[in-house]
This record gives C-alpha cells, structure tokens and sequence, in this order.
C-alpha cells in the first residue's frame, strides 16, 4: 500500500530530529522531521486509505505532539492529516511560510490550559434560582399544590423563566471565575458548554513563564467555590485553540 | 484545599476528542484531511443527545413534586438508549423488548422470550450498559 507522511504539527527549526519510535498506527514508525529553510513538519510514515478512528490512534496523535513540545513551540495540526509525500509537505510549508512564522512567534513558549467549571449539585441550583424570584415561587407553590386547578400554562411559563433564569446564573457566575484568570493568560477562548450544569469551558493561553501564577489561580478559585463548582483543569496541551489558520488551496 | 482545582497531564480520552478533532491547523490542500468527518459527527450528536437528556431529567424534576402529564413532558421522560447496531437513539424499553425499529437488531432478552408487550409498567429489569466505542 502507498506509504503517506502523517502530519503531527509544525515547528521551528531546520535542524532534523527523530522522536522515538511512536508514529500513529501501532507499527511503531520513527516521527521525524521534514524541513524547509528553518520551518519543519513533524511526521511519521502510514500507509494512505487507512484510517482507523479509534482511542489509540487519537491518543498517538495527542503523544506526539506532547512529546514535541517538550523541546519546541509548536503549531498543532488536527487529527488525521495525511500527505501523499514529503514533498507535498515541504511545499505546505514553503507556501505559508510567513504566516506560520508569524504564528510560532505569537505562540512562542505558550501552551494551553483547559478549564471547566461545572455545578456539583443541580438540585440546589434550581432552588436558588426559584428561591431568588418571588415570582418563580409563587408559581411554583400554585403548581405543586394540586388544586384540581390545570396549570398547565403556569407550568410552561415557569419552565421558560428558569430556563433563562438558569443562562443568566451561568453567565454571572463564569464571569466572576474569569475575571482573576484573564489577568494572567495572554490570551483565552470560551468553547461550547453542555449541560444544564456546565458553567465555563474555557481554553487559557498561558506563558511557561507564569504556569505557576496561573496554577496558584485556578487552585485559589478551588478553595473559594470548590464546595459549588467541580473544576477540571488539564494542561499543558499543544494550543490547540489557539491555531485557526485553514490551508485551503 | 488545593485539590479541588487540581491539575490533570493532557492525554485522557475527552479531554484529546475536545482538542484534536476540531480545532488546530486544517490543512485542505493536497494533503488528505481525512474520513474523520462522518465519526465527528456521531461524537458530537452523541454528546447533544447526553446533554439533552441531563436538561430533561433536571427539567422534569423541577419543581419537586410536580406531576407532568403533557405528552412533551411524557416523550422526554422515556430513557433512552443507544441501539449497539446503528447507534441511534432509541426508547429504552422499546429497544430492550422489541428490538431497534431503525436496524432491527433485537435485544437477547427480545430474542430469548420473544417479543413481550410493553406498557404494563411492573418490569425492573436492568439493562446493560452499551458500550460507546
């Protein structure tokens, strides 16, 4: 089967380098280098037409990339992208050259942190949010106290005000997390939440330099809400959310 | 106190799906980007799906003590469960006794006892977890 080039991420150096012996695929293919002047692509050989999604395969790719950037900055390119050949590849980088340059300088010896803060106890949230509006309870009193009466519409209009009453919470209360974290990140990226009960999903840019200033953050917004709000907090990662750029032609 | 905001190495399951299937460097070129499109989208329709139904238990056991009898209320209250086949969505009793109406994969249990009417409302049966590769 034709052997393609798997693209890992982009680097800056024109030096060549093996990584070990950890290329996707489970055959244990070398990541190397393939470089113009001093950009290089990070890949490992994989036979084109296979592709097999699966936890290994994305779990490799995540590997490698971690174990690059232990010695480099670098650019990280989504899962499965496979060129035909290496000279495609130095092509890719001949092309963008400059705008990759330009992106490996902005990033250069930043990495990401994900953050996500989720409500530990959605029973008491929903209380609070009937308890804080008189409104709310009285329309709850009306509807749990079986009358005889069709509430029907009450209940309706109760479901649309929490519902809303629940995203305004979410919001003030991302904000109030924020707000110590934006301060030592240099830059950060708010992705999709999911779930009633998911307050923030947040991605922190955050130089090498001020990891620790950021951890000391985080672990301060665990003390002072961490009876409320679970916090998931994982890095560093590759910046991932921090790369938008889409080669087109 | 610190451990409620302690950090976790990069690298577990989620935390790669969240990262690497849809953000980064997109190269469209004449590089090959991939047959990930079509797993993407069942990913994500899954978790919808998860996120959908969590906002429904909530909704349904808000307030305490309500009653909901409105057929919307009844349809979100039925669980429901991935068929193992086709990976839709399914009404969990349905598919435990019946069998999928999209695939038509049938449960052991539709199998081995033939197919039971549903509706009676005293079976407790565990169902199995279905595994999400």
């Amino acid at each position: 089967m034709h052997e393609g080039q798997y693209l890992y991420c982009i680097i800056e150096t024109r030096e060549a380098r093996n990584f070990g012996r950890i290329g996707i695929g489970g055959r244990g293919d070398p990541v190397i280098t393939i470089a113009y002047r001093d950009l290089s692509a990070v890949v490992s050989s994989m036979p084109m037409n296979k592709y097999v999604v699966s936890k290994e395969t994305m779990i490799a790719h995540e590997k490698v990339i971690e174990a690059v950037m232990k010695d480099y900055t670098v650019l990280p390119v989504r899962f499965y992208s496979v060129a035909p050949n290496a000279e495609e590849i130095r092509s890719l980088l001949r092309r963008r050259y400059h705008e990759f340059k330009k992106l490996l300088r902005e990033l250069d010896n930043k990495v990401e942190f994900g953050l996500k803060a989720i409500w530990k106890e959605m029973d008491a949230i929903f209380k609070e949010i009937v308890e804080e509006n008189e409104e709310n309870k009285v329309t709850r009193d009306k509807v749990t106290a079986d009358s005889g009466e069709d509430v029907g519409p009450d209940k309706a209009a109760l479901s649309r005000r929490v519902k809303l009453a629940l995203e305004e919470k979410k919001a003030k209360e991302k904000e109030v997390l924020l707000q110590p974290l934006r301060k030592v990140c240099s830059d950060f990226c708010l992705n999709t939440t999911y779930g009633d009960d998911m307050i923030m999903n947040a991605a922190f840019l955050v130089d090498r330099a001020r990891e620790k200033e950021f951890d000391s953050c985080v672990e301060q917004l665990g003390v002072h809400y961490g009876e409320r709000i679970e916090f998931k907090y994982v890095g560093p990662a590759p910046p991932y959310s921090f790369v938008n750029i889409v080669v087109k032609e | 106190m610190g451990v409620q905001a302690e950090r976790d190495t990069p690298g577990t399951l989620a935390d790669v799906i969240d990262r690497i299937l849809d953000k980064g460097l997109v190269i469209n070129a004449d590089i090959s980007v991939s047959v990930v499109g079509v797993e993407l989208l069942g990913i994500k329709i899954r978790a919808a799906l998860a996120s959908f139904e969590t906002a429904a238990k909530y909704g349904l056991e808000f307030p305490s003590g309500t009653r909901m009898e409105t057929p919307a209320w009844q349809e979100a209250m039925v669980g429901k469960e991935t068929c193992p086949q086709c990976g839709k969505r399914v009404p969990k009793e349905e598919l435990m006794n019946e069998g999928c109406p999209w695939c038509g994969w049938q449960s052991a249990k539709a199998k081995g006892a033939g197919v039971v009417p549903s509706g009676d409302g005293h079976r407790q049966k565990e169902i199995p977890p279905v595994e999400v590769k």
